[in-house]
C-alpha cells in the first residue's frame, strides 16, 4: 500500500483529501503544518507529499525547501489556494514536482500522485 | 516699475521713438510713458484667480486619481483574498461530494451523513463570506440604518460569548468582567452583535487555543467601553490602522484564515452607532480592542 503524507491545516478539508486517498487504497497520514510534516516524515517514510501552502508555523515554501535538503526524489504536490503564477514558480524552484489549484477534483489530485509515485519507483529501479 | 514724485510705486509702460532729420540722423527722442498701475494689478488678479483655479483642479484630479489607486487595489485585495477564501471551502464540498458520489456504497450511511453536514457548513461558511462583503456594500452606499431597541447588556453578552464559542469549536478560556450600572441599555443589536462577535473571534483565531481572553465591559458617564484582549500573535505597529480597511489584514496574519473584511465591517458598525474604536497591540504579546459606544 502506497503512502501519502498529507499536510494541510484545515481540518475539514484534510479529512476529505485523506478520505479519497484512503477510499483509492492509500495509506495516509495528516500533519497540520511544516514542522509536524517534518516530525512525521521519518517514522512514516511516505511515498509521497501532499502539502498546503499558507499554514501556521513553517508554511509550504520552507517544508518543501526542507525536504529537497533531506531527499532529492521523493515526490511533492503542492496543492493550494495560493494560484498566483510566482507561487507557482517559487514552489517548483523549491523542488515541488506537481502544483495543483484548489480547488480541484479528487480524481485528478490521485491520479496526479499515482503518475509520480510510478515515476519515481521507475527512476529508483 | 517707476516712482511717482510723491515716492508712491507704479507701474511704467515706457516708449521710446527716435525722430531722424531728413538725413536720417537721429536728432533726438520722444518718450511716452504711461501709468498701466491699475491693468497690471487686475492682470495680476486674473493670474492669482487662475492660478488658484489650477490649483484646485489639480487637487481635484490628484484626489480622483487617489481614489481610482485605492479602487484598484481595494479590487486586487478583493480578488485575491475572495478568490483564496473561496477555493478552501469550495475544496471541502468537492472533494465530499465526490466521494459521495464516486464510493457511495463503500461509506457507511453515518459517513456519508458526516460529509453532507460538512457540505453544508462549508457552503454556510461561504454565504457569511458573500454576506460580509454585501455589508460593507451597503455600508459603504450608506444603506444601513440604526434600529434601537432595549437590551440587557449583560444577558446579550453572554449569549453572544456562548454564540461565538460554539462556532469557535474550541474551549476557550474567556474571562468576563461585566461592571455596568444595572438596567437596560438602548442599541442597535445587530450592530451591536457585529462588533462584539467580531471583537471575539479575532481574538479567538490570533491566539494560542491556551491563552486567556479577557472581556471588560463597563460604563462611564456618556458611553459604554467594551474592552477585548488576548495573548496573541499581534499586529504590526504600521498596521494598526490599515487593518480596519476592507480586505486589509495583518501581515503576520496569512496563516490564518480570514476575508480581511471583519475588522472594517466592526469600524463600520461602530461609526454607525457614533462609538469610536481603539486597538493597543505588540508583536508575539497580544492585541487589545477598545469600543466605545454613547448610551442613548
Amino acid at each position: 500500500m502506497k503512502r501519502v503524507l498529507l499536510v494541510e491545516d484545515t481540518i475539514e478539508l484534510a479529512e476529505e483529501i485523506a478520505d479519497i486517498f484512503r477510499l483509492e487504497g492509500y495509506h495516509v497520514t495528516t500533519a497540520s503544518n511544516g514542522t509536524d510534516a517534518l516530525d512525521r516524515l521519518r517514522e512514516f517514510n511516505p511515498d509521497i507529499i501532499v502539502t498546503d501552502l499558507l499554514m501556521p508555523g513553517m508554511d509550504g515554501f520552507k517544508l518543501v525547501e526542507k525536504i529537497r535538503t533531506l531527499s532529492s526524489t521523493i515526490p511533492i504536490v503542492i496543492l493550494s489556494a495560493k494560484t498566483a503564477e510566482s507561487d507557482i514558480s517559487l514552489g517548483k524552484a523549491l523542488g515541488a514536482n506537481a502544483f495543483v489549484r484548489k480547488p480541484c477534483k479528487g480524481t485528478d489530485l490521485v491520479s496526479i500522485v499515482a503518475k509520480l509515485i510510478q515515476n519515481n519507483g521507475i527512476a529508483k529501479t | 516699475m517707476n516712482y511717482k514724485k510723491n515716492g508712491e510705486e507704479f507701474w511704467n509702460n515706457f516708449a521710446l521713438v527716435p525722430v531722424m532729420d531728413k538725413d536720417k540722423r537721429l536728432t533726438h527722442c520722444v518718450s511716452i510713458q504711461r501709468d498701466v498701475t491699475s491693468r497690471r494689478q487686475q492682470d495680476e488678479t486674473t493670474r492669482k484667480r487662475l492660478e488658484l483655479l489650477v490649483e484646485e483642479r489639480t487637487r481635484e484630479l490628484n484626489e480622483a486619481l487617489r481614489k481610482e489607486k485605492d479602487l484598484v487595489e481595494l479590487k486586487s485585495r478583493f480578488v485575491s483574498i475572495a478568490s483564496h477564501e473561496f477555493r478552501t471551502p469550495l475544496s471541502t464540498i468537492g472533494f465530499a461530494a465526490e466521494s459521495i458520489r464516486n464510493y457511495f456504497h463503500k461509506l457507511t450511511t453515518e459517513e456519508i451523513k458526516a460529509k453532507l453536514r460538512k457540505i453544508e457548513d462549508q457552503a454556510s461558511h461561504m454565504t457569511n463570506l458573500l454576506e460580509d462583503v454585501l455589508t460593507v456594500g451597503k455600508s459603504d452606499a450608506g444603506k444601513i440604518k440604526v434600529h434601537l431597541v432595549s437590551l440587557d447588556l449583560r444577558e446579550f453578552i453572554e449569549s453572544l460569548i456562548e454564540e461565538t464559542r460554539t462556532i469557535a469549536k474550541i474551549k476557550r478560556k474567556i474571562s468576563f468582567v461585566y461592571s455596568c450600572a444595572p438596567g437596560n441599555i438602548n442599541a442597535d443589536d445587530k450592530l451591536f452583535r457585529n462588533v462584539f462577535t467580531n471583537l471575539l473571534t479575532n481574538a479567538i483565531k490570533f491566539s494560542s487555543p491556551e491563552s486567556v481572553i479577557r472581556v471588560l465591559v463597563s460604563d462611564r458617564e456618556k458611553d459604554i467601553l467594551i474592552e477585548v484582549a488576548d495573548e496573541g500573535i499581534g499586529i504590526e505597529e504600521n498596521e494598526l490602522t490599515s487593518i480596519f480597511e476592507s480586505f486589509q489584514r495583518g501581515s503576520n496574519a496569512s496563516a490564518v484564515p480570514g476575508s480581511g473584511l471583519g475588522l472594517s465591517i466592526l469600524k463600520k458598525a461602530v461609526e454607525l452607532m457614533n462609538g469610536s474604536i481603539e486597538v493597543k497591540s505588540l508583536i508575539g504579546k497580544g492585541s487589545t480592542f477598545k469600543v466605545r459606544i454613547p448610551k442613548r
